[in-house]
């Protein structure tokens, strides 16, 4: 035995040097959580190289994540575990966590990964509340509403609100369950981002985060914000036009453009129409930008006493596009839907066909009923790629308000294809003599949720 | 060849050995690509690719140095689909990136991550709008390690049961 894992050990070896690879990590894979929860992982770190690696630092990419400690050396063939603390902050569904480990040699530096599942309580886990295009104004500023909606607690509601984003006012409606949002001063214009922050009052999730979006405009309004600058290759030439045009058909005045976070030439000069009340940027993206994607901006100034406008800008910046792969997503699309057929199964080979048919056998899975007392439910249910999992629901009238039982998701068993899996729950908080409602919920891999049964009605006994 | 040859030996011997410290290390080359593809299915080979970019979305989503296999995916109507990695010889990174959605101040929309053998897979949010998307598939390590694989787009079908009740 001790021959075959010395064997092992080697033939792995063999391969990781054949790569040129020094460390390896093991993807992490942690239990499920709830949005802002904390959690801790322990990396483990092989160096599968001939000589130590000298560790000069380990990076958590996320800013919320931390790095506990490392050690400064991992010897040749020794393995070492390195403790991490993750914060879920507003993920939500399967992610992905990564550590970046740097060495003396960097062609030994190393990414460790770790992957979550993160629940939340709220219907939609990124709640997005866009404004639109907005002027700016005193007299009528613009106003939109953000509200919590949870199918999971009935009663969540917000208790402080913790961080407002620095062009909005925010105020907690009399309900607790809404915040009025009022456009505020802005340095620019523009689109303007930024995340509110609440504290809700649940112990299951302790935070609800909402993307803020509003496109504050003044008199002078660019052809397309944000720009779309799509796939810029180094070893071609790009250029683009913003037509930036006068709301009142006035004459305007801008001075020469900037760029943020990209690296870029640009120069204003007259639109083809030649009118008073138009101007257009031509700029060009520098082929020395870092590859991979572009975030930044474009900053035209304006006449004495007007903010500047500011313009998004994002791509993918390439060497070129000789490796790039194009695909017709449609075509795609058609003949997966097609190759899956209506009901999943898809359209097997005749030699699958025919194992099918001469597998006799029973692949249900029968899961273990919870003894006890209280209402029993059971569901049948095939393996569906996108489910992560199920959740109870129950109320005490068909029409609710409805409330999730399992804070834990009850996890997706995977039958033997063709197979199912009876599932078995067991509400034991039921109180004898009451009646209640119940309707199952599967919880998806991209953390959205959705209700797949009807309610049924029972009598707990 | 060889070295698939030395990759399916090991994962025949390591199989053997599925528990502590070698349950780590004895998955590094597993993984199968289907012999009859799907329609849906394309298959490339991360040896082939080259270096193209240190990150997907932003500082939190470096890939480091490792080859990527950039996939360009034109969707002319909202759709909802899953894609799925397989690979051999690697540990798989896959991440899906959209213009717009990475301009949102959170994360970036879709990444996975797995050990080498492993399937993994990109279920980015419900209803993609139309538009580029870029499918990057990489070694998840940074490394140069690299192999065959498949990339399965399949679409999300409505989730029902066969059966519900309760006693």
């Amino acid at each position: 035995m001790q021959k075959i894992l010395f064997f092992c050990v080697l033939a792995i070896a063999a391969i990781a040097a054949s790569a040129d690879t020094t460390l390896v990590a093991e993807t992490v894979r942690l239990p499920d959580i709830y949005q802002f929860e904390r959690t801790s992982a322990s990396l483990q770190v092989t160096n599968v190289g001939k000589e130590a690696v000298s560790i000069t630092n380990v990076r958590a990419m996320r800013p919320a994540d931390r790095v506990v400690a490392f050690p400064a050396q991992i010897a040749a063939g020794a393995t070492v575990k390195i403790d991490v603390e993750i914060n879920a902050a507003n993920d939500v569904g399967a992610s992905v966590h990564t550590f970046q480990f740097e060495t003396k040699k960097p062609a030994d530096d190393l990414l460790a990964r770790v992957t979550i599942y993160v629940q939340t309580v709220l219907d939609n886990g990124r709640p997005i509340v866009d404004f639109g295009p907005v002027r700016l104004s005193t007299a009528d500023p613009a106003h939109a509403l953000f509200e919590l909606k949870s199918e999971d607690i009935p009663g969540l509601a917000v208790e402080e609100v913790l961080e407002t984003p620095a062009f909005i006012q925010a105020r907690i409606e009399p309900d607790k369950r809404s915040v009025r949002l009022t456009v505020d001063k802005v340095p620019y214009y523009g689109i303007h981002r930024a995340n509110l922050k609440l504290r809700l009052n649940s112990d299951v999730q302790l935070q609800a985060w909402s993307e803020i979006i509003a496109d504050v405009r003044g008199d002078v309004v660019p052809s397309s914000n944000p720009l779309p600058l799509d796939l810029v290759l180094a070893n071609k030439p790009n250029e683009y036009l913003l037509v930036l045009r006068h709301q009142g058909q006035s004459e305007f005045v801008v001075g020469k453009p900037s760029f943020e976070r990209i690296k870029g030439k640009a120069k204003v000069e007259p639109c083809a129409a030649k009118s008073d009340d138009c101007k257009q940027v031509r700029f060009s993206i520098a082929k020395d930008n870092a590859p991979g994607r572009l975030s930044g901006a474009l900053v035209i100034p304006q006449g004495k006493g007007q903010l500047p406008i500011k313009v998004e800008l994002y791509g993918m910046m390439l060497k070129d596009d000789s490796k790039i792969v194009k695909v017709d997503g449609d075509k795609l699309m058609a003949q997966a839907t097609e190759a899956s057929g209506a009901d999943g199964k898809g359209k097997q080979p005749f030699v699958a066909q025919l194992k099918g048919a001469l597998d006799t056998r029973d692949k249900t899975i029968n899961l273990p009923e919870p003894s006890g007392k209280g209402p029993l439910l059971r569901w049948q249910a095939e393996e569906h790629a996108s489910v992560h999992g199920y959740a109870i629901y129950r109320a005490l009238s068909e029409q609710g308000p409805y409330e999730r039982l399992t804070r834990e998701v009850i996890a997706q068993v995977v039958p033997e294809e063709g197979g199912s899996v009876n599932y078995v729950w067991r509400d034991a908080s039921a109180v004898s003599g009451k009646q209640y409602w119940y309707y199952i919920g599967a919880v998806m891999n991209n953390g959205s949720k959705k209700k797949i049964s009807s309610p049924m009605g029972v009598t707990a006994k | 060849m060889r070295s698939k040859l030395i990759a399916a030996t090991l994962v025949a011997a390591c199989s053997m050995f599925s528990t502590g410290a070698f349950a780590a290390a004895c998955t590094a080359s597993a993984g199968t690509i289907p012999a009859t593809p799907s329609p849906s299915t394309i298959n490339g080979d991360l040896c082939t690719a080259t270096d193209q970019l240190v990150q997907t979305c932003g500082d939190t989503t470096t890939i480091g140095n490792a080859r990527d296999a950039i996939y360009a995916v034109q969707l002319g109507a909202t759709n909802s689909a899953t894609f799925t990695v397989n690979g051999t010889g690697f540990a798989p990174y896959i991440a899906l990136m959209n213009g717009p959605a990475c301009n949102s101040v959170n994360t970036c929309p879709t990444e996975n991550a797995g050990n080498a053998g492993e399937q993994v897979v990109l279920d980015p949010a419900n209803n993609l709008p139309a538009g580029t998307y870029y499918v990057f598939i990489t070694e998840q390590s940074g490394s140069a390690a690299c192999g065959a694989f498949s990339l399965v787009t399949a679409p999300v079908l409505p989730v029902s049961l066969q059966k519900f009740s309760v006693e």
